[in-house]
């Protein structure tokens, strides 16, 4: 399992993208559909979830706003920018073409 | 529970200087609540779904530093706080030393020994590591450690070994006064304290060059077994520690530096001045027989001094002493650009004691003669002057000789880093 984590974790910004595309989303709700999606597989620390945040918002692919949540907390929601859209594409597209050289050379 | 998380957020990020790091809190206090919110409905009990929530937080601190020394890599075995015992041993050593020679005696051994010990040890297991487990850089460490602490411990035993031995030679020679008191004697405590000095500085040079003798072989071996050539002592190290290592390219060897010679001038003057007042010597007096008048009151001394008829005669002294004082504190405030002066100071001193013991004579002589009116003669008496007589003069002067030899040299070495352009 730790190994699989590190193959996911390269991937982490794209299934960020790829989640928001659908809907505006905050950090725990991110989380907490790949936790669930996975069968709780697979969990991001909060770290890393973070650093990635930064690092896609600071590339232009997301944009972030404030809004009230439950338990009178204030939450961060992510959007994703055009932008975003083109490189999650772009993103997709690759994945395809690796997952297809891999599975060639690794599936027998 | 919210206050708990935040503490907790709170006390992870408070050395953190990021900008945004209010809003990355607020952030992560957020969505650390709804997770608890969710582990708790999901059955589980409130500290368990704390800790749970907490360590899912993970490393936010990758780009701080947080580098432990390489020096403990290894873990710390009996060896290593022996050599630190030793080193410390061999500073309480000297000071006890001082006080006992014979106990001082025990302690230096005891630390060579204890350093010795731990050093071989240390080289025994470096040579173990490298034949069997093949790991260079354990090896190197294990070598460098025996170096930590060497120069101190080098330094601390050479001159209490050398206190040792000058004390030991003086009892020679105490017992040799026994024997035949005619042939061999010390007449006062200056001649006393200058023959101690005499014998502590020649066996203090005998055991620096040793013990450096030992330390450049050791380092040549460690350089031949390492290929490293830079060693840090623990107190350079410390002394990185405490004020940056940039500054240490302008550090010189505390020696070489103006204030420390000015510096022991002044002291050397001052105990010129002070220890004939404070050992009033009887003449008759035997090594091993001490028979003086203490004036253990300097203050006193110095009163009855300046009420004497004679003080004028040394005000020539007193002048200098004053001048020199000065100019010191001058150095201190702004820096002076020509310490020639003050060295010049330093042998008018030494010039102005030999004149005083002329004038003294002349004193002496014109009372003898009488030829002085009345009320002079009544007011004046004949100067024993014990006071300048002493050889912690020659002493003095011998050191001033060498203090403008050592500051000579540092101008030399200036120069020579002047013209390195560094």
């Amino acid at each position: 399992m730790e190994l699989v984590g590190d193959i996911l974790r390269g991937h982490t910004d794209t299934i960020i993208l790829s989640l928001l595309e659908d809907k505006d989303s905050y950090g725990y709700e991110i989380n907490h559909t790949i936790a669930s999606s996975t069968n709780k597989q697979f969990i991001l620390t909060e770290a890393t979830l973070y650093t990635a945040f930064k690092r896609l918002e600071k590339a232009g692919y997301i944009t972030s706003y404030w809004q009230d949540g439950l338990n009178q907390t204030k939450r961060k929601y992510y959007s994703i920018t055009e932008s975003g859209k083109q490189i999650l594409e772009l993103k997709r597209e690759n994945w395809m073409v690796a997952q297809t050289i891999l599975n060639q050379l690794i599936v027998k | 529970l919210e206050t708990k998380i935040r503490d907790y957020i709170n006390y992870q990020f408070r050395f953190d200087q990021r900008e945004d790091i209010e809003d990355l809190k607020e952030e992560l206090i957020a969505n650390l609540i709804d997770r608890y919110q969710e582990l708790f409905d999901s059955g589980k009990t409130p500290e368990e779904a704390y800790v749970t929530c907490v360590k899912s937080i993970g490393d936010f601190t990758e780009d701080i530093k947080d580098d432990i020394p390489l020096e403990y890599s290894i873990k710390p075995s009996i060896p290593d706080i022996l050599l630190m015992s030793g080193a410390i041993l061999s500073v309480f050593g000297l000071l006890i030393t001082l006080f006992n020679a014979i106990v001082g005696v025990i302690f230096t051994a005891l630390s060579i020994l204890i350093f010795s010990g731990a050093a071989y040890y240390l080289y025994s297991y470096s040579q173990y590591v490298r034949k069997e487990e093949m790991d260079i850089e354990k090896h190197n460490l294990l070598l460098s450690k025996i170096f930590k602490y060497m120069k101190t411990s080098f330094i601390f035993w050479s001159i209490s070994l050398s206190i040792i031995m000058a004390s030991f030679v003086m009892n020679l020679i105490s017992r040799l006064i026994i024997i035949d008191p005619t042939k061999l004697s010390f007449d006062s405590i200056g001649h006393y304290i200058f023959v101690y000095t005499l014998f502590f500085m020649i066996a203090l040079i005998i055991f620096l060059v040793i013990f450096r003798k030992i330390y450049l072989r050791l380092m040549n071996h460690y350089y031949l077994l390492t290929g490293n050539n830079e060693l840090k002592g623990k107190v350079r190290e410390s002394y990185d520690f405490l004020y940056g290592e940039d500054i240490k390219r302008n550090v010189r060897p505390l020696i070489l530096s103006p204030r420390f010679v000015l510096i022991l001038g002044l002291v050397l003057i001052t105990i010129n001045l002070i220890i004939p007042f404070g050992w009033e010597t009887n003449s008759k007096s035997y090594l091993g027989y001490r028979d003086q008048e203490y004036d253990i009151i300097y203050i006193l001394a110095l009163l009855k001094f300046l009420f004497s008829a004679y003080w004028y005669i040394v005000i020539l002294p007193v002048v200098v002493l004053i001048v020199n004082i000065v100019m010191i504190i001058r150095d201190f405030k702004k820096k002076l650009k020509h310490q020639f002066f003050l060295i010049l100071g330093y042998y008018t001193w030494s010039v102005s004691n030999i004149a005083v013991y002329l004038m003294t004579d002349l004193h002496n002589h014109l009372i003898e003669s009488s030829s002085l009116p009345v009320w002079i003669e009544n007011r004046i008496e004949p100067v024993n002057i014990y006071i300048f007589n002493t050889p912690i003069d020659y002493y003095s002067l011998l050191m001033m000789i060498v203090l403008t030899i050592i500051l000579r040299y540092r101008k030399k070495v200036e120069k020579t880093y002047l013209e390195k352009g560094e």
